[in-house]
């Protein structure tokens, strides 16, 4: 009877244990996805921030056109993919970020080129947009960092014991983290 | 996790100034407004804050350290917590005096909920039509309290304050001056034992006396107190002589980026 108890007693702790402990990470992975999909709002927000800068550019100038393609077509293959936080291979991430970077690579060219373009950097409505722009920029990758740092905290959590023992059940895997940026994709630096 | 990230973000804590105590809303680390004007524009949004809950915060520095004033006005925002956790209705206006080419430099950053009513854009315009006109000839009050102006007329009717300052700041103070009163009860319970210590010791069984004395003692500086309660009180209401920290505090707010900058 008395060793009953004792088991009991035992099992009702774990199940304590356990809750805490799942609780704990769940609360991080909510955290992380939280701010993946910040990071995805910003990079959308950019997104739609491009038809109205290529109208705008179009509109103003007689614009070098190859440019101008090259961030249409940036921009379709950047937004045709989408991060889900179901399903987060560390591929999927490197694609997307890849996708991204060109975009900025392709915005950064168009930016050089209009510098050629007094009249643009006269119009209203491009420096409104640049303002835009450059305000996005800098909240994709405040949201990167969040996400990463969010990310940093997670694994630790998820892959040290005990809790990697309940992680491993309940299926909470490691998560990938967005690169440093080459040189080369870094955000556009936007100046008047 | 909290504490994780708060241990990585102290890492470079040194560049950031604390957090003020008792909280401020005009917080002149370069030292470029006068007493006068650094009061009059703590008065003007601290009084704003008060009305409208969102947190019109100035920040002025003498040197960025070499980091891009809008990271380090990002990182500020969220270190000090400005405006409320939950609406998110700070705003920070930041000067530096060097950006380390030699150049002064101003941003404005936006909580995500006054983002609606101040986007970057208008950021950029305030900075550039209110502030740097004023800033080349020197004039950091009138272009600071223009800017002030313009923000406090965009952000009108985003947020209510739903605390009643007033009242609250009343019983705060007379709590305060309260703790001085219950103070001269201790002591005065204090002066009734030792006196009836002494008598007891001097007389032989003349206790009786002794907490008498006790008890009035004891009702003379309830009275006491309550005296320089309502006294308190009432001096605490209209003597706040510059209003600091009547706003309530930082309410833990952060910014996602963004906002806009200009040079001078």
């Amino acid at each position: 009877m008395k060793g009953l108890y004792v088991f009991l007693g035992i099992v009702l702790l774990l199940i304590f244990w356990g809750g805490a402990s799942y609780n704990g990470m769940n609360r991080n992975r909510v955290n992380v996805d939280k701010n993946l999909a910040n990071v995805q709002v910003n990079y959308q927000r950019r997104a739609d921030l491009i038809p109205n800068l290529v109208e705008t550019v179009k509109g103003v100038a007689n614009f070098e056109q190859k440019t101008l393609t090259d961030v249409i077509q940036a921009r379709a293959s950047a937004t045709s993919i989408k991060l889900d936080p179901k399903d987060l291979s560390a591929e999927k991430l490197k694609e997307f970020q890849a996708s991204q970077g060109q975009l900025s690579q392709a915005l950064g060219r168009l930016m050089v080129v209009s510098e050629q373009y007094p009249q643009l950097k006269a119009n209203e409505q491009y420096k409104a947009l640049m303002v835009e722009l450059a305000g996005t920029e800098d909240r994709i990758k405040n949201a990167r960092y969040d996400y990463n740092q969010s990310v940093g905290d997670y694994n630790v959590k998820v892959t040290s014991f005990p809790n990697n023992i309940l992680a491993g059940m309940f299926g909470f895997k490691e998560r990938t983290m967005f690169e440093a940026e080459a040189d080369a994709q870094k955000a556009p630096k936007v100046k008047f | 996790m909290f504490l994780l990230s708060f241990g990585l973000a102290n890492a470079d804590d040194k560049n950031y100034p604390e957090r003020p105590n008792p909280p401020r809303l005009v917080n002149d680390f370069a030292g470029i407004l006068s007493a006068d004007n650094k009061r009059e524009l703590e008065v003007y949004l601290e009084d704003y804050a008060r009305a409208t809950s969102n947190q019109i915060t100035i920040v002025t520095i003498s040197s960025l350290q070499g980091i891009d004033i809008l990271d380090y006005s990002h990182q500020l925002f969220g270190k000090w917590g400005l405006g409320d956790k939950e609406k998110n209705n700070g705003l920070l206006i930041l000067l530096a005096m060097d950006n380390g080419e030699g150049k002064k430099k101003a941003s404005i950053q936006v909580g995500n909920g006054l983002q609606g009513a101040i986007p970057d854009i208008t950021c950029n315009d305030i900075i550039e039509q209110q502030m740097i006109p004023q800033f080349k000839n020197g004039n950091y009050y009138q272009g600071l309290k223009d800017a002030s102006g313009k923000i406090m007329k965009l952000a009108a009717g985003e947020y209510h304050s739903d605390r009643k300052f007033t009242e609250e700041d009343r019983r705060g103070h007379g709590k305060k001056k309260n703790g001085i009163g219950t103070g001269f009860i201790i002591l005065l319970i204090i002066i009734a034992l030792v006196s009836r210590i002494n008598r007891g010791g001097g007389r032989g069984g003349g206790g009786g006396g002794g907490w008498v004395d006790f008890a009035s003692g004891m009702l003379l500086g309830n009275m006491m107190g309550r005296g320089w309660g309502n006294g308190g009180g009432s001096s605490g209401g209209g003597g706040s002589w510059d209003g600091v920290g009547d706003f309530g505090g930082f309410g833990g707010g952060s910014s996602d980026g963004g906002g806009a900058s200009g040079d001078w």
